[in-house]
């Protein structure tokens, strides 16, 4: 043990001197760090360069063990326009596998990427739209500080209610008209429509850099023009489990109602290795385990 | 005797020359005004008169909380930084004079009492108290308030305009009904951003809004919106004199008509 914690002169000597300063920047380094320097300590912002010799990675999130059950609930309101194929209910797409198991509605992206091409990301992922009360795309890509555009194609009331990194309620009274809000944070947003169409549900993604890709119905991604290198890729699902359900009172019916709750999102990784102009394969399995 | 009285010592003098970096919550400010609210202050009246219903940490869970009668809000949860009544845009966080006011008017229709008997210093050090439950205070700027134009005669004509907002253009009569009592076929299905189910207004009974009682505060809320509550703003929809077309029409849905200039009186943020 060291016999002083900060140089104390009369007590100190020599070594016992150097033994001193070390203990002190001991205790001061981690404390500075846990205290100032914990917000400037945030993860470093992307930097946009020409990638010489990039490569590209591509691949499938597949689907393992029995499908699930997809969530719906029943069409209770506008059903001549939320309900034009006469279903009774909606799903609100929370897994969505097709036939041959893939997994879509996933988003891959490399962790950490600190440098590479300029934002591409593309514009129908931030372009979202209410038709047939339902929004379109169900996952949306936006880049931090850009415009995320919105309308209704129903001629009826609907709303975007947004709840996380960015907090806008945003109403679409009238039919095609395009509503824009810049997203400055990044993160993601939960959005739901108050309008009475309960079964409506979507997530936009804010994100710092172009390496997204959303995985289509065959659960097939790509990510193009990578710096070479070995990156850390993550495969993002929105939870698709009925965590619990809250009993909340129904102020103007006067009864209980169950309202599901959905389980936190989840992530899995793989490491990937980039060659210059190669093509990295990485296939992910999401399974109910 | 030198190793151990200096150890303590020097051990007191890293550990408070580290927490000078440390953002502490007492030295969150607010302004209001020409007044200085600090939140060093407003924890002592925070403790002492809004800890029961909004907690220790500010989440709307202090043990008074279960006792709110069920057919009203829950108390705020200031951790979330979303308020109902603020000048600013939706999604923006609201200034420090929104806050005051929300204190000193109370919340209408909620278990949100006037806080009139305290000062307007105990108001504004209450505010910088607040403002400490919340990374977004530190973290963003709210955005400029919204402009309200002036407001123009309560016309029979303005009236119509507003009704044909209303009813048809803006479909508010969804969630507040054809009549505005507050009974639209969305209502049944209405919650706020915790969850729990939230009636629209009522317009016929003439109580005070959520955020103030003017026509001026009622033209605010079609523009800002009420963050947390289903109710979004209508910025993008009201132009020119519509907003004050849509208050003259709502204006005459009251069966009451309250007094309003005294309230606008007792709870204005300015001096």
């Amino acid at each position: 043990m060291f016999t002083c914690i900060f140089p104390c002169l009369p007590c100190a000597k020599g070594a016992e001197l150097v033994k001193q300063q070390i203990s002190f920047l001991a205790i001061i380094l981690p404390l500075a760090f846990l205290c100032g320097a914990r917000g400037t300590a945030a993860q470093a912002k992307y930097q946009v360069e020409t990638v010489v010799n990039g490569g590209d990675i591509e691949g499938t999130v597949k689907w393992s063990g029995p499908v699930p059950k997809n969530f719906s609930l029943p069409i209770t309101k506008n059903a001549d326009i939320c309900d034009p194929k006469k279903r009774k209910d909606r799903s609100l797409e929370r897994l969505e596998i097709g036939p041959d198991g893939g997994v879509a509605n996933t988003v891959i992206s490399i962790s950490g990427i600190t440098h590479g091409k300029a934002m591409d990301l593309p514009v129908a992922r931030r372009s979202l739209n209410q038709e047939t009360c339902r929004y379109e795309p169900h996952i949306l890509l936006v880049p931090q500080e850009g415009m995320l555009s919105m309308k209704s194609s129903d001629p009826i009331l609907h709303n975007i209610h947004m709840v996380g990194a960015a907090l806008y309620n945003l109403p679409f009274p009238i039919k095609d008209m395009v509503i824009t809000r810049p997203m400055r944070k990044s993160g993601v947003v939960d959005i739901k429509c108050d309008a009475g169409h309960v079964w409506m549900n979507a997530e936009i993604l804010v994100v710092t850099n172009p390496y997204y890709s959303v995985t289509d119905e065959h659960g097939h991604f790509e990510l193009t023009n990578v710096p070479p290198g070995q990156y850390v890729l993550t495969a993002w699902h929105e939870g698709w489990t009925i965590a619990r359900e809250e009993v909340v009172m129904d102020v103007d019916a006067h009864q209980e109602v169950r309202r599901p709750i959905f389980a936190d999102p989840r992530t899995w990784n793989a490491k990937v290795t980039v060659s210059p102009k190669g093509t990295a394969k990485v296939d992910f399995t999401l399974s109910e385990n | 005797m030198c190793i151990h009285s200096h150890r303590f010592a020097a051990i007191g003098l890293v550990v408070a020359t580290a927490l000078a970096f440390c953002p502490r919550a007492e030295s969150q400010a607010s302004h209001i005004g020409t007044l200085t609210g600090q939140a060093g202050r407003g924890k002592v009246l925070y403790e002492r008169y809004c800890i029961g219903c909004h907690g220790v940490r500010g989440d709307g869970v202090g043990e008074n909380a279960v006792y709110v009668n069920p057919e009203f809000p829950k108390p705020r949860d200031f951790t979330s930084g979303v308020f109902k009544c603020r000048s600013t845009p939706s999604g923006s966080i609201p200034l420090d004079a929104d806050l005051f006011d929300t204190i000193g008017r109370g919340v209408n229709t909620t278990a949100m009492p006037q806080w009139l008997p305290l000062t307007r210093r105990d108001r504004a050090d209450l505010v910088a108290y607040i403002k400490t439950f919340s990374k977004r205070f530190t973290d963003e700027q709210p955005d400029p308030p919204v402009p309200i134009p002036p407001e123009t005669p309560s016309t029979r004509e303005s009236v119509a305009r507003g009704r044909e907002l209303f009813q048809t253009t803006l479909k508010c009569n969804e969630c507040h009904g054809p009549e505005g009592r507050g009974d639209g076929p969305s209502a049944p299905s209405l919650r706020d951003n915790k969850g729990n189910p939230i009636p629209p207004y009522d317009f016929t009974t003439g109580e005070r809004f959520k955020c103030g009682q003017t026509d001026y505060d009622l033209a605010r809320i079609f523009l800002t919106g009420l963050d947390g509550t289903p109710m979004p703003t209508y910025a993008d929809y009201l132009k020119g004199d519509q907003i004050w077309d849509l208050v003259h029409y709502l204006r005459t849905l009251e069966a009451i008509h309250k007094h309003r200039s005294l309230w606008s009186k007792l709870f204005s943020s300015e001096p």
